[in-house]
């Protein structure tokens, strides 16, 4: 009889047993639910962030960002401030950009390897403070997540993907329209990175009139935010 | 003398119950305790979800100016607020030169708040949105343009505040 007491004694620690490990399985189970929801919740409000963002690019009116200090806080380099914008009412910081990256001479068509978008903040020999007008719209514009340690990247690419050649890399009075002095290009971010592309037409300025799409320069815009 | 220690066929099992009824007993309260935290995660998942449509419809355009953001409201915000049975406010604020942030919620359905030309949008009255806690709302602020001085188009934030329905 007292091994009989003994087994059943077993018997109820066997199940406690049980019990146990069944509570920890579905404990370990409840600490993952959701979490892939939340992830993708959490890219869909950065990618639709990046997306207003670039929305409003299309419409901002240069000359509004004359108040934002881009430079000194971007990258400690000197050069021009956002102040130069006033001067350019009327214009969007996207026509700015786009006269911007113009390649000058017209030379070259659809990326034969000639086409050259300059971002010099010049068109031709007249200013074009697209670049400009670039940084202090996302300098502003990113603020959120800047705060946040997040890091960008715009540049203008060519439509096979490759970056285009910018006289302005070797100039050391400018930079990259990036917060990160280390961004080199969108492909050379981390994988965890959100990239918003879009195409970006640059109009030969003698040619507007007929086939604009045959005589454009078919460029794409990449826009990239990563944590860093 | 054969029986010396029987306490009868449940007594012998009377050690044993001890440790059953503790497992059921756990097990049950972790079943009905997970059960409520999961229904809640899913919920929450779910106004996520209800509050980045609502944003994404909001941000179809990247210029707004009052008048295209309030028929935006009655055409395509109200109703579908109704159909995912969720309660919002959506302001559309004016900064034209720099974005600003506001942490008290409060304003932004306070008519006088919005800067000159923004507006504010719900499917609530103002007396019904007195009564909201909106610490348990779900926050989104995202840029557009808007139209400034000189028709001159800045800066602007539209901010949506997502909570579920308790109609």
């Amino acid at each position: 009889m007292k091994s009989r007491a003994q087994a059943a004694v077993i018997d109820g620690i066997m199940f406690l047993l049980v019990v146990v490990t069944s509570v920890t399985l579905v404990y370990s189970f409840y600490g993952n639910y959701g979490q892939a929801q939340d992830k993708t919740a959490y890219s869909a409000f950065v990618m639709n962030f990046m997306q207003a963002t670039v929305k409003t690019l299309y419409y901002l009116d240069a000359s509004t960002l004359s108040k934002v200090d881009a430079y000194s806080l971007q990258s400690g380099l000197n050069g021009p401030d956002c102040g130069q914008l006033q001067k350019y009412p009327g214009i969007s910081v996207m026509e700015l950009l786009k006269k911007d990256s113009t390649p000058v001479p017209l030379t070259g068509v659809n990326g034969d390897g000639n086409d050259i978008a300059d971002l010099d903040n010049k068109f031709g020999k007249a200013d074009a403070p697209g670049k400009l007008a670039m940084r202090c719209a996302m300098k502003e514009l990113m603020k959120p997540f800047e705060f946040a340690n997040f890091k960008y990247l715009v540049e203008i690419v060519n439509q096979q993907g490759s970056e285009l050649p910018q006289r302005s890399l070797n100039d050391p009075s400018f930079d990259k329209i990036s917060n990160d002095k280390d961004a080199t290009t969108c492909e050379a971010i981390p994988q965890s990175s959100y990239v918003v592309s879009t195409p970006f037409l640059v109009m030969k300025k003698d040619v507007i009139d007929n086939d604009p799409d045959g005589n454009a320069f078919k460029f794409t815009m990449r826009f990239c935010v990563w944590q860093k | 003398l054969g029986k010396r220690g029987f306490i009868g066929p449940l007594g012998d099992d009377l050690p044993s119950i001890f440790p059953i009824v503790t497992g059921v007993m756990l097990f049950i309260t972790t079943m009905v305790f997970l059960n409520s935290q999961v229904a809640a995660r899913s919920d929450l998942g779910e106004l996520k979800r209800s509050a980045l449509e609502l944003s994404y419809i909001t941000l179809d355009k990247g210029f707004y100016s009052k008048e295209d953001f309030d028929k935006k409201c009655v055409e395509t915000l109200k109703p579908f607020a109704e159909k995912s049975r969720v309660d919002f406010i959506a302001s559309l604020q004016k900064h034209c030169d720099s974005l600003q942030f506001t942490t008290n919620f409060k304003e932004l359905y306070n008519p006088d708040f919005p800067l000159p030309g923004g507006s504010v949008c719900s499917d609530l009255s103002q007396t019904e949105l007195d009564e909201v806690d909106l610490n348990e709302s779900l926050r989104y602020s995202f840029p557009v343009s808007v139209e400034c001085s000189l028709k001159r188009k800045g800066i602007g934030l539209v901010n949506i505040l997502v909570w579920r329905s308790k109609g």
